[in-house]
């Protein structure tokens, strides 16, 4: 397991290397200019923009450029954000817990509905009930995350009122922690179910067919021989082992929602890491969004291992293998 | 043929408009008409919104549009301007300019507080110019002919300047140029000073607090200098970065505000028709949609080419289709309304290029581009992101197709448009806005001036003409309006005649407001909001 361990990291870090290299290089290319971005949308005066050029060491080379930031790096230090004037982790980690909050429920809710349905759309010999689930599942699959989102703002928010229609708080209400609490988890129903839907169908496929399989193996018609009651072959022995593969798609899930996020924080106003890289994109804040990239993918690179260890954890014919 | 394609176009623009709304504008109603202000009424949160984070709030060294909104509120400047755009006091009570235009003496107000508590001084204003006015690249021109700024006591401050500058006091006017406490400044980099992101200013509100891409919150300042206000409690500026996604927000009644000079047509209609806000119009400093062609090289360097393209452009019919119902104007000449006493009336782009296709293709033939097969030549048209842009785009796009040029329209984001039009020259024609700004030397002179050529939001036509520089060298050491209304009309006759640059429309734009809010700020009917900072307005019960 050590090993196994050892060997994922070893090849995690030259691809994350590669990452830094291919964006930085990539993201020099890109027309745009940091400076405007400083200075505003108007002609700025020479002494103005060349005081800008020195301090940040915007004309050195780039290769220069590239081992600065590579050894601040080493060090922790993730450089400088000109769009925010903060340090780029510190922005980044200032709006990555929003991030992690919305796309961690997203899994949990759309993993936790994927498996249920799936489970039963799998064992159920009721054809009609089977074909329902599957057209839903398959329904919630083709939708666009971000358009779905649109439809419960204008359905849920302005039609009915029921939700607000963006942010994480109500501007100007400054009350107890519970309340807070409660105020943020009204504004999350929206763009949660907006995220989630998605994920559950992906799961929901998966479990499904993992079910029927599974449901035929040798293990189970034996079961069903000694009459065992089916809530506990469903239960004990099919959910567990026609779960496996999903816990590998709910790792892989978790890169996939990352990235999906972004639109639908968009669509939100929701002030999370993907506005963060959209904006940074808009102004070349160049920094901030290598910053997010690195971050993202250790995030990605650790949550595959844990999958893979998980997974030997659930299934102990990996782990002795 | 022809006529087939602008109409499917309206209808597209049409369609779209439907999809953005979808089914959620409520059916007949509209508008509701501003409430009875009565009296004041304490208490509440004011929210307002902007639609993206600036790298600070230092307006001084930093040129955002969110800026104008946010500013007002904690900081002031020596002048303000009232709603029809005269100067009136600010932080000074009153000012007085020599007979030579050279001498301004301000008198400042006693009794004003910074938010730190420690009193607001005339040496606050010597430093606060003498460091912010070099790096504003609205007032740099200005700087470079200051001979001194000095106080002469603890609430009069004199300015000597060089040669005479017509633009000196709207510069010192329109939150372009806020007071700073020196005492919180001194000593250091003012473009690095952590009080740029944490402002102290003299305004009606504090700055309490700053979530990026979130919020930024302000307070009531108690000891502000006008007597009872401000009535709100606190003021809170959403960050909402997508227009549909902050029309919603208005609608739902998340925001109290909202303003947008770049609003688009769909989410305006849309705003309209809500029975719980207000609209207000603006009308004097409006953005102007302007259409600049590439003098380097290509067909359009050719100027024959350009006065015929000029002639093919029904503006009208951009109006109509894709700003109709919206307030705004197609615009008679190169000045936009605000500068109406500016402005020769006689200079037009009517009298120069009326709208004709017949003789805009025969003049084509004549430069040299006769019709060959269904086409003359192709040229491409940059665009910024974003329908308000777009949409225009594709009506020039169809009229010039009329008349055999066959356009590309190509959507940008802003960078790689300022790097495809300031910098490589790659285009043939561009499309931009830019907001008419206090004086024609500041918001109008950027996009002609050989000044400001190739300079990123400056002049990207490529044009330097001796003559129109000269008229604006001498216009901006004027302080005469009818003198310097002369020097604006020979620089609006050469460049009619050169045809650098089209100004489209002239786009007032529009704010809507919650229906709750009395006594709504009448900066609101100038500009885009600037210079509105809330102080005298508040909630009806």
């Amino acid at each position: 397991m050590l090993r196994f361990t050892i060997s994922r990291l070893a090849i995690a870090i030259p691809l994350l290397l590669s990452i830094i290299l291919i964006l930085f290089f990539m993201l020099k290319a890109a027309p745009g200019d940091p400076v405007s971005v400083i200075i505003g949308n108007f002609p700025a005066p020479d002494e103005y923009r060349q005081q800008i050029v020195e301090r940040y060491n915007l004309d050195d080379p780039l290769w220069v450029q590239f081992w600065a930031y590579l050894g601040n790096l080493i060090t922790g230090d993730f450089g400088y954000s000109f769009a925010n004037s903060a340090n780029v982790l510190d922005v980044i980690l200032s709006r990555l817990p929003a991030t992690l909050l919305l796309v961690v429920l997203g899994i949990v809710f759309g993993s936790a509905l994927g498996i249920v349905v799936g489970l039963v759309s799998g064992r159920t010999t009721k054809r009609g009930l089977d074909n329902g689930l599957n057209i839903f599942v398959l329904i919630a699959f083709a939708i666009p995350s971000f358009w779905l989102a649109q439809l419960l703002v204008m359905f849920f928010a302005l039609q009915l009122g029921w939700f607000p229609t963006s942010g994480l708080n109500t501007a100007g209400v400054s009350a107890g922690a519970w309340e807070t609490a409660w105020n943020m988890a009204w504004h999350l129903v929206l763009p949660v179910t907006a995220l989630a839907l998605v994920d559950f169908a992906a799961i929901a496929r998966i479990m499904r067919s993992s079910t029927a399989e599974v449901a035929t193996q040798d293990y189970i018609v034996t079961a069903q021989l000694k009459r065992v009651r089916p809530w506990r072959i469903t239960s004990r022995h099919i959910f567990r082992n026609a779960s496996l593969p999903v816990v590998t798609v709910i790792g892989y899930r978790f890169g996939q929602a990352l990235a999906g996020v972004l639109l639908v924080e968009k669509v939100f106003g929701y002030p999370g890491m993907g506005q963060l890289l959209e904006q940074s994109i808009i102004k070349r804040d160049n920094q901030t969004i290598l910053g997010i990239v690195v971050l993202v993918a250790v995030m990605v690179v650790v949550i595959n291992l844990l999958t893979d260890l998980l997974y030997g954890f659930l299934d102990p014919r990996i782990r002795r293998a | 043929m022809k006529r087939r394609k602008l109409t499917f176009l309206a209808a597209v623009v049409a369609a779209s408009a439907l999809v953005l709304t979808g089914c959620s504008s409520s059916s007949g109603g509209g508008n509701s008409a501003p409430v009875e202000a009565g009296d004041p009424v304490p208490g509440g949160t004011l929210r307002l919104q902007i639609n993206q984070d600036a790298p600070h709030l230092n307006r001084n060294i930093l040129s955002q549009p969110s800026l104008s909104l946010t500013t007002p509120l904690w900081g002031e400047q020596l002048i303000d301007h009232n709603e029809k755009g005269e100067l009136v006091p600010a932080l000074a009570e009153s000012w007085d300019v020599s007979a030579d235009g050279l001498t301004y003496t301000f008198k400042l107000r006693a009794g004003v507080k910074w938010h730190d508590g420690k009193d607001f001084k005339a040496s606050d204003v010597v430093w606060t110019l003498k460091n912010s006015m070099p790096l504003n690249p609205r007032t740099a021109a200005a700087w470079k002919i200051t001979s001194s700024i000095e106080a002469s006591d603890d609430l009069t401050v004199v300015m000597k300047m060089s040669e005479q500058y017509g633009p000196l006091l709207p510069l010192l006017s329109g939150n372009l140029m806020v007071m700073l406490p020196e005492h919180v400044y001194a000593g250091g980099d003012l473009a690095e000073n952590a009080a740029n992101s944490a402002p102290i200013g003299t305004g009606p509100f504090k700055f309490t607090k700053w979530d990026r891409g979130q919020q930024i919150t302000f307070q009531k300042n108690e000891d502000y200098w006008q007597k009872d206000q401000p009535y709100f409690d606190d003021v809170v500026v959403r960050v909402i970065g997508t227009e549909v996604t902050a029309a919603n927000a208005v609608k739902n009644n998340e925001i109290d505000v909202l303003t947008s000079s770049e609003m688009s047509p769909q989410v305006y209609k849309d705003l309209k028709a809500q029975k719980n806000l207000v609209e207000r119009v603006s009308t004097a400093m409006p953005t102007q949609y302007v259409l600049g062609f590439n003098t380097y090289s290509g067909e359009t360097s050719k100027v024959e080419v350009r006065r015929a393209l000029v002639q093919a452009i029904d503006r009208e019919q951009i109006y109509k289709t894709v700003f109709g119902g919206i307030g705004g104007e197609v615009p008679p000449s190169v000045l936009p309304s605000a500068f109406k006493q500016l402005t020769d009336t006689k200079n037009t782009y009517e009298a120069a290029y009326p709208f004709d296709k017949e003789a805009a293709a025969k003049a084509l033939d004549a430069a040299g581009f006769p019709m060959k097969g269904n086409e003359r030549f192709t040229i491409d048209l940059l665009v910024p992101m974003g329908d308000v842009y777009l949409n225009p785009a594709n009506v020039i796009k169809a009229q010039l197709q009329e008349i055999g040029v066959n356009v590309n329209v190509e959507q940008l984001d802003e960078q790689s448009h300022a790097d495809r039009v300031y910098i490589k020259h790659d285009y043939d024609l561009y499309l931009s806005s830019y907001l008419s700004d206090v004086d024609p030397a500041i918001g109008v002179e950027r996009l002609y001036s050989c000044n400001t050529l190739d300079k990123i939001y400056g002049n990207g036509t490529g044009y330097c003409n001796e003559t129109v520089q000269g008229a604006f060298d001498k216009a901006r050491g004027l302080t005469d309006v009818t003198e310097r209304q002369k020097q604006y009309s020979i620089a609006t006759q050469q460049i009619i005649e050169d045809m650098p640059r089209l100004a489209l429309i002239n786009y007032a734009g529009s704010a809507f407001f919650s229906q709750k809010l009395a006594n709504i700020p009448e900066q609101f009917s100038i500009g885009d909001g600037a210079n509105s900072n809330w102080a005298n307005s508040w909630f009806v019960k």
